[in-house]
């Protein structure tokens, strides 16, 4: 896997460049390279760490839990990322965080 | 911050909220300088729900948040409120840690380093993305409230 803050390179066969963005940052956009079946638990925690968030969940039940969000839709975090990456084996989602009370 | 710098700052983020609004069908509109208003639905069950956010501090503090009726324009109508964590028809106002009423009604939120108030990144692309995630969970949304 190669991550880099930098603009979109190609990809090779069977490989998925993922992009992620989360609103509630200014450090742009996160990009990273995987194998298509890697899971999309692994981008989920790569981005977080760029973003420099983590979930959260007090004694009481509340805190907050980061999601990767695909065209509006959030996708199991066991689902391969060439299951959601485009013809040009392309993946662009959303870091968002869910409140979560407890 | 002076709602003439809140308008600056929305003109800023807008255009953002708008593009990512396009595939998370959102309806954003702008009925006033400092006032938004979003038409967004729960994935759940296709329910579509009208949001008025007035946000004349943007982005320094959090916006007053109300469900309305879009043929009235009314905000104390059960109908137009989603049966949802954090969402309290009867009181018509939203206790979340992304309203003026959460905050007012939990002042321990603002010194939780998670639950504060942000007013990094795009807020508005943000406060529309929470609300959005807690209307599409099978497990806090339970449709509409009458």
């Amino acid at each position: 896997m190669v991550q880099s803050e930098s603009s979109p390179k190609s990809t090779i066969e069977g490989e998925v460049l993922v992009v992620v963005s989360y609103a509630a940052s200014r450090r742009g956009q996160w990009e990273g390279k995987y194998s298509s079946d890697t899971a999309l638990s692994v981008v989920r925690e790569a981005a977080m760490a760029f973003f420099g968030v983590a979930d959260h969940i007090d004694s009481a039940g509340n805190g907050e839990r980061f999601e990767l969000v695909d065209r509006g839709d959030t996708p199991d975090l066991s689902t391969p990322i060439g299951e959601l990456a485009d013809s040009s084996h392309n993946l662009a989602l959303r870091l968002v965080r869910q409140l979560v009370a407890g | 911050m002076s709602s003439r710098l809140a308008e600056l700052c929305l003109d800023d983020d807008l255009p953002e909220a708008r593009r990512i609004g396009v595939e998370a069908h959102w309806k954003i509109t702008r009925p006033e300088p400092t006032i938004i208003e979003v038409e967004m639905g729960s994935a759940i069950d296709g329910q579509r729900y009208y949001l008025r956010f007035a946000w004349p501090d943007y982005p320094d503090q959090p916006p007053s948040i109300s469900c309305f009726d879009p043929a009235t324009g009314e905000t104390k109508v059960s109908s137009a409120w989603p049966n949802c964590d954090g969402f309290r028809p009867g009181n018509w106002d939203i206790c979340l840690p992304l309203s003026l009423e959460g905050f007012a009604l939990h002042p321990e939120w603002t010194r939780d380093v998670s639950l504060r108030w942000n007013s990094d990144g795009n807020v508005l692309l943000e406060v529309l993305d929470e609300l959005q995630v807690i209307l599409n969970s099978k497990s806090r949304y339970r449709g509409r409230a009458s």
